[in-house]
């Protein structure tokens, strides 16, 4: 299952609200140790009353906490000019 | 996205300057924005005269009852024929979603409407959510008075048209938009779209029936963003004014918002486009630092002219930024809109 966020929007995630924003190229390290160059985004994550519970800048392959399940950031996509996406999958156990 | 697609109503205005880009403009310009469907309405169907009767909102999808062919007419009673749902499917990276018409429960308000009740949902209408919330927190009495509740299972939602050439402002006329309370769900328990914090329907209700009438009947028509100033227009009839943050120094810009706020105007300001943060990473720092969303439409909910500070309230209804100084403001906003309702009823 995944599910692609469009930037500046919020989507329904189980009881939670999830939202994107601020996506551009930084450096980051992945899980394996590598400095790596590329889109990144900052997942927001709420409850249904509006209170935060997330808000961190993210990037492919890191794996995010949603409620009770794990998801995997699949793709941070950052078109020219134009709103760019998160795709997140979820990850089965 | 809000102001990034900011269309540039100021063509074929007779006299008029440009307006530019807000996204990515920071011009000197004060402009009026004059758009009015009484000389004509552009779209679909081409030009017509005011006083004739308009027929709108085309989309597919869902169930609602409607006339015969399918729109629904300005009428100003309860006879309005229900409009055909606007079209829900919306496309989020090349993949379709579609949620269905579902029965949504809760009340049209419950008390009395507050910037905050309105929340963005999967949709970039950022500029349609922001000016919404401007005008319920200026004047949730026009928020009130925009809303006739039927009691059937129907609305009449009151609306302007917007999009259409530029005219001498006051003379655009309301458009009585009668639709269903069935509102896109994937769940059945949430709307897909905008929302209200606490269940009220009022947020969602405004966004379809402006989806209607002035986003070519579908969803998918706001879901790359628009305009804040001709929402605000498309709500409050007279034509709403923007002008870039660097139009005076950081202090007197401050003063002159709490100056109009104290006056009831409905405020908005338009976030910085993302690309000028790729450009300069001091700038995107601060954005995230302050928790500004870029290329993101706000509501300006205080501004304290001694303090120097301005407070703005995000559509999502979470992540408000936090207080900006004047010159943090002017970095990370473009411009501001303001709506112009009408005088408050005298009691």
């Amino acid at each position: 299952m995944s599910i692609s966020i469009t930037e500046t929007t919020m989507v329904d995630v189980g009881d939670l609200r999830v939202g994107v924003g601020g996506i551009r190229a930084t450096t980051y390290t992945t899980a394996a140790g590598v400095e790596h160059r590329g889109p990144t985004a900052i997942l927001t994550i709420a409850d249904a009353g509006g209170r935060e519970v997330f808000d961190e800048r993210v990037h492919p392959g890191q794996q995010v906490r949603i409620g009770e399940a794990t998801w995997v950031v699949e793709a941070v996509n950052n078109p020219q000019g134009a709103l760019g996406s998160v795709t997140l999958a979820k990850v089965t156990p | 996205m809000s102001t990034r697609a900011e269309k540039t109503q100021a063509e074929g205005a007779q006299g008029e300057q440009k307006k530019q880009d807000p996204g990515y403009s920071s011009g000197q310009v004060q402009i009026k924005l004059h758009s009015s469907w009484a000389n004509y309405v552009k779209g679909l169907g081409g030009e017509q005269k005011a006083g004739e009767e308009q027929k709108v909102g085309a989309g597919e999808g869902g169930g609602a009852k409607t006339n015969a062919e399918g729109g629904y007419t300005t009428g100003g009673d309860t006879n309005t024929p229900v409009t055909t749902n606007p079209e829900p499917k919306t496309v989020h990276d090349s993949k379709d979603y579609t949620p269905e018409y579902k029965k949504m429960e809760g009340p049209v308000f419950k008390g009395a409407p507050k910037h905050t009740d309105a929340n963005q949902g999967y949709l970039a209408d950022c500029f349609l959510i922001a000016a919404m919330s401007s005008i319920a927190q200026q004047r949730p009495d026009l928020i009130e008075q925009m809303i006739e509740d039927h009691g059937d299972g129907t609305v009449t939602v009151t609306l302007y048209k917007v999009g259409g050439f530029y005219a001498a402002p006051g003379e655009g006329a309301p458009v009585k938009v009668r639709i269903t309370t069935e509102l896109p769900s994937k769940d059945g328990a949430n709307p897909a779209y905008a929302r209200g914090a606490d269940k009220q329907l009022w947020p969602a209700l405004i966004e379809k029936a402006y989806i209607a009438l002035n986003m070519g009947g579908k969803y998918q028509g706001a879901n790359s963003g628009g305009s804040v100033g001709e929402a605000m227009q498309g709500m409050l009839g007279a034509p709403s004014t923007s002008f870039p943050t660097t139009s005076k120094p950081a202090k007197q810009l401050v003063e002159e918002l709490e100056k109009l706020h104290g006056t009831g105007k409905p405020l908005a300001a338009g976030s910085l486009g993302k690309d000028a943060y790729q450009k300069d990473a001091s700038l995107a720092d601060l954005a995230d630092k302050k928790k500004v969303v870029p290329w993101h439409a706000y509501v300006i909910t205080k501004a304290d002219g001694k303090a120097g500070t301005v407070e703005l309230y995000n559509p999502w209804g979470t992540k408000h930024p936090d207080k900006l100084t004047g010159d943090e403001f002017q970095k990370l906003y473009t411009w501001v809109y303001e709506g112009n309702p009408p005088e408050p009823k005298k009691a």
